[in-house]
């Protein structure tokens, strides 16, 4: 059975999309992230315009977080006041993203910018997860205790002003910490239509010391406006959500979810993290083989077609 | 059939006549099945079928076009090691979507200079083609166009697609030409050329409609009429799933 996606402006198996919303929903149930930043190349992989895949994803994010969250918010896992601050700065990010891909669209190459955005992203959060990934099975191996002290950068952010006191995550803080972090955040959640929990959930668990529970929970409850946020702004200034396509993926991350935090039950923590590392990787050569090599034709629509 | 469709309808009519003016135009001589052609929630392209008589001893070609319009496209080129877009092209003078069925390959129906005057081959089809900005490099880009077009499926030539049949006294055609699922919804122009000893005798012409039915239509316009408004909606409805699979999911684990 086919479906016909009116904003993409083409039809697709409906089981490509149900099948992509599985196997990242099961990733990410297993791992324990959302999964934008493997579903929006995904899509561009199987014939999506970019920007129509991110934005389709931002709205495919709200869906699958919604649930999440709340749930989170029932259990008391959500800090109000530092999810309040992360949403300043989430909300601005967002609005910039969807200027800059207005912008670059407008210049014709939004597609390029997404691409090398994700790139970036992916060799980097890649390289990091794999290296340390790596280390900690190394010290498993040899039964070698850690003991990490504070950071250079932990220092730099406890000299900062207005700090403020968090007590649900129990830390202290500058004000301008969780707004920044979330501006960036925010940013590259409109260009790549990402949630950002594979940058925010690392950021606030080892920069801000924060306990995982409240940092999952803070982090839904960011991701739900942030993304519902970007959402409406790209269907009002870009007009490319595609409502169809962003329902079927998130009734498949979903399901795929479920499965997935099964499988993540048997493997160890650093397990894990190296087997998303490797798909990261291997996400990110396909994006860098679809910069370099020759496209199949020299001309594409102006403005999305 | 609004105004804007008949206003479409008469220009690719006006459009084609220029290349038609000694064969004869009737409008009754075949049907269009379906007409409109409607995209719905499930559409993946389809067939149209185009029917009716011809005189015996004709041939049948049949030329499907789109609006004629400008299209402006990037053009990509080398920075560096990647591929990025390095200028704007706009060409125009070509329909949107250009397709040919006949009973035989054109070129054994029809003598060049008909198929230079009908546009019965991608050649002929772009050549009057303008592109801005114009250059040496207008045959490459021509391609790539061309090609572009071929793999949206929006340009194709069917040289076995009409089937001719019936009694000598009521001669019938009948073809059954693939439908695009990427044809854009508005006015396409279908004209029937009857065609005898190499040369055009007979030119048909009727519009046929696509559109935009169901939840494809309620979506397209929204989106692009009311996108403030589509937003919303669509915050709304993915709240409401995401939080309704949350709940299905959660008492599946319960019943567990």
């Amino acid at each position: 059975m086919y479906l016909f996606l009116p904003i993409a402006a083409n039809s697709i198996h409906v089981l490509i999309p149900l099948g992509l919303g599985c196997l990242v929903g099961f990733l990410s149930g297993m791992f324990g992230v959302g999964g934008g930043f493997l579903m929006t190349p995904l899509l561009m992989m199987v014939g999506i315009p970019a920007t129509v895949a991110a934005a389709s994803d931002s709205c495919q994010i709200a869906a699958a977080s919604a649930s999440g969250s709340f749930a989170h918010a029932r259990m008391g896992n959500v800090d109000y006041k530092l999810g309040g601050l992360m949403l300043i700065g989430g909300i601005t990010g967002g609005a910039i993203g969807v200027q800059i891909i207005k912008i670059v669209r407008l210049m014709g190459n939004a597609d390029f910018l997404i691409g090398l955005t994700y790139v970036i992203v992916l060799a980097s959060i890649g390289t990091y997860m794999f290296r340390e990934s790596l280390r900690a099975l190394r010290r498993v191996h040899l039964r070698r205790p850690t003991r990490p002290g504070p950071s250079r950068f932990a220092r730099f952010l406890a000299a900062l002003p207005f700090q403020t006191s968090f007590e649900k995550s129990g830390i202290r803080q500058s004000v301008f910490v969780p707004i920044a972090l979330c501006l960036l955040v925010g940013i590259l959640a409109a260009i790549m239509g990402v949630g950002g929990g594979f940058i925010m959930i690392p950021a606030m668990v080892y920069l801000l010391r924060m306990p995982m529970h409240v940092a999952v929970g803070t982090d839904l409850f960011q991701i739900l406006f942030t993304s519902s946020g970007v959402t409406l702004m790209q269907a009002a200034v870009n007009h490319t959500v595609d409502l169809v396509l962003a329902l079927v993926l998130a009734v498949g991350s979903t399901i795929g979810a479920q499965f997935g935090a099964r499988v993540a039950r048997r493997l160890r923590g650093e397990q894990l993290r190296i087997i998303l590392s490797v798909i990261v990787l291997l996400v990110c050569v396909k994006m860098v083989y679809g910069l370099v090599a020759s496209p199949a034709v020299l001309l594409s629509y102006a403005g999305g077609h | 059939m609004d105004a804007r469709v008949a206003l479409a309808g008469l220009a690719l009519l006006a459009w084609f006549s220029d290349g038609a003016t000694s064969a004869a135009v009737d409008q009754d001589r075949f049907t269009i099945e379906p007409n409109p052609v409607a995209i719905h929630a499930f559409f993946n392209g389809g067939t149209v079928r185009v029917r009716g008589t011809v005189d015996p001893g004709n041939s049948v070609i049949v030329v499907i076009t789109g609006r004629t319009m400008e299209e402006r496209f990037n053009r990509k080129g080398r920075v560096g090691p990647l591929w990025a877009t390095t200028g704007r092209v706009a060409i125009s003078d070509v329909p949107s979507l250009y397709i040919v069925a006949s009973s035989a390959p054109v070129p054994t129906l029809v003598r060049r200079e008909g198929i230079d005057a009908h546009r019965l081959n991608l050649e002929a089809l772009v050549r009057l083609a303008r592109i801005e900005p114009n250059g040496p490099d207008r045959e490459l880009l021509l391609g790539e166009y061309l090609k572009l077009k071929r793999q949206q499926g929006v340009v194709g030539l069917f040289d076995r697609a009409v089937h001719l049949g019936g009694p000598p006294s009521a001669r019938s055609f009948d073809a059954e030409i693939p439908w695009p699922v990427t044809a854009p919804v508005g006015a396409y122009q279908i004209a029937v050329l009857h065609v005898r000893a190499f040369a055009v005798v007979r030119q048909d012409v009727q519009t046929l409609e696509v559109k935009y039915v169901g939840i494809p239509r309620f979506v397209a316009q929204l989106a692009f009429e009311r996108g403030l408004v589509y937003g919303i909606v669509s915050v709304i409805i993915a709240l409401s799933v995401g939080l309704a699979m949350g709940v299905l999911f959660k008492r599946r684990q319960v019943g567990h």
